[in-house]
């Protein structure tokens, strides 16, 4: 007598016609336990397909698959969101400190330092337009000079204009490495530029 | 009292072949598809289909066959659409339905075993799903299974045990 089958033999057995397998098909004759083991193992695939039909009856999972597909949607449209949403505010960082970075300009108390660190004569000799000379003419010396010299260097820095109006003039005092000052404003005798140090 | 009209011949058994298969063709679709919805939709394509093959072509010799062949077809096509395959690979895990709590399998069955092997069916792969509908629900020979499918009978043989076994070891596992 053969021996006994094995669990994947008596799968095979079922899953196979019955004509196939003669020689296992002959030991089920003689073998109770393997026939016995058989019949449970196809009692296993009847349960299995039973049960796997009347799941397939019973499923009812419009609802869920709506909700939670819904929950994944927002969860992808929030996740997307707060990337792009993270990415616009390194962007806009990065930004913002490039500009801060290559805009930036001394500040005004600065340039009223330096102004009030120059000797007051000197800045109070400078040539102006007359019109300026005026408009400082009610302070002290000592103050309408800074304020004067501040008011007429922030002046040419910031007009717009400036750069047609002097031209090189102006180019020529920001490029004044030697922290001599120049005001480049036509002077009444026909010069354009000035420097503090000229008297 | 007025008898009501008696239906065209034609149309009440049209009438009688969706009555009489729908929730067979709908089952069929539900495990292979694993979405009742997609399941249902395939279902009622295949009913459209009867309706076309009734009014158009050569009524086929048996209704039940024609429909599970056309039925598995359709599935197909739903496996190999885009559409398919981004809702498979974007929500994979709503493949894994719930199930009522309606389902009085069998006595002998837990709601757990049979969510596991439910479950474990929606791990197979597509072949030995559509193999162990066709050999084990619709109780198709092997050799039918295997010219509907195109295959050996021995791969049929093979992708039967295959399955059978993987689903074994889940009803075992969770008893």
């Amino acid at each position: 007598m053969k021996p006994c089958l094995e669990d994947s033999e008596l799968l095979h057995l079922l899953a196979a016609e019955a004509a196939d397998n003669v020689d296992h098909q002959d030991h089920l004759k003689e073998c109770s336990r393997c026939a016995a083991r058989y019949e449970e193992v196809a009692r296993d695939a009847d349960t299995i397909t039973s049960a796997l039909t009347q799941a397939a009856d019973n499923l009812i999972s419009r609802k869920r698959f709506a909700e939670t597909y819904a929950y994944a949607w927002f969860g992808d449209g929030f996740r997307i969101a707060a990337i792009f949403a993270g990415a616009t505010a390194l962007g806009g960082a990065a930004a913002f400190a490039l500009l801060l970075t290559l805009g930036r300009r001394p500040a005004s108390n600065q340039l009223a330092q330096t102004a009030a660190n120059r000797s007051a004569s000197k800045v109070a000799s400078i040539q102006r337009p007359a019109m300026t000379s005026r408009a400082i003419a009610s302070n002290d010396a000592v103050a309408a000079g800074s304020r004067g010299a501040l008011y007429n260097a922030e002046a040419l820095t910031n007009d717009p204009l400036a750069g047609f109006a002097y031209g090189d003039s102006l180019s020529a005092a920001d490029s004044n490495t030697n922290d001599d000052m120049l005001f480049c404003v036509p002077g009444d005798d026909g010069t354009i530029c000035s420097s503090a140090d000229q008297g | 009292m007025r008898k009501p009209a008696a239906l065209p011949e034609n149309q009440a058994s049209v009438d009688a072949l969706f009555r009489g298969h729908q929730q067979r063709i709908v089952r069929l679709c539900r495990m292979m598809l694993g979405n009742p919805d997609d399941a249902d939709e395939v279902a009622q394509e295949v009913f459209l289909k009867m309706l076309g093959q009734r009014e158009h072509g050569p009524e086929p010799a048996d209704w039940k066959a024609w429909l599970t062949r056309v039925a598995i077809n359709a599935c197909h096509d739903r496996h190999r659409s885009g559409w398919w395959k981004w809702w498979k690979r974007d929500s994979r895990e709503l493949l894994d339905t719930d199930l009522t709590s309606r389902d009085t399998v069998h006595e002998a069955i837990s709601h757990e075993q049979t969510e596991a092997l439910w479950r474990a069916f929606r791990k197979l792969t597509p072949r030995q799903q559509e193999v162990f509908i066709l050999r084990q629900v619709e109780g198709w020979s092997t050799r039918e299974t295997a010219v509907e499918l195109k295959l050996s009978e021995q791969a049929v043989k093979l992708q039967l045990f295959r399955g059978l076994r993987r689903l074994r070891e889940a009803l075992r596992s969770h008893q």
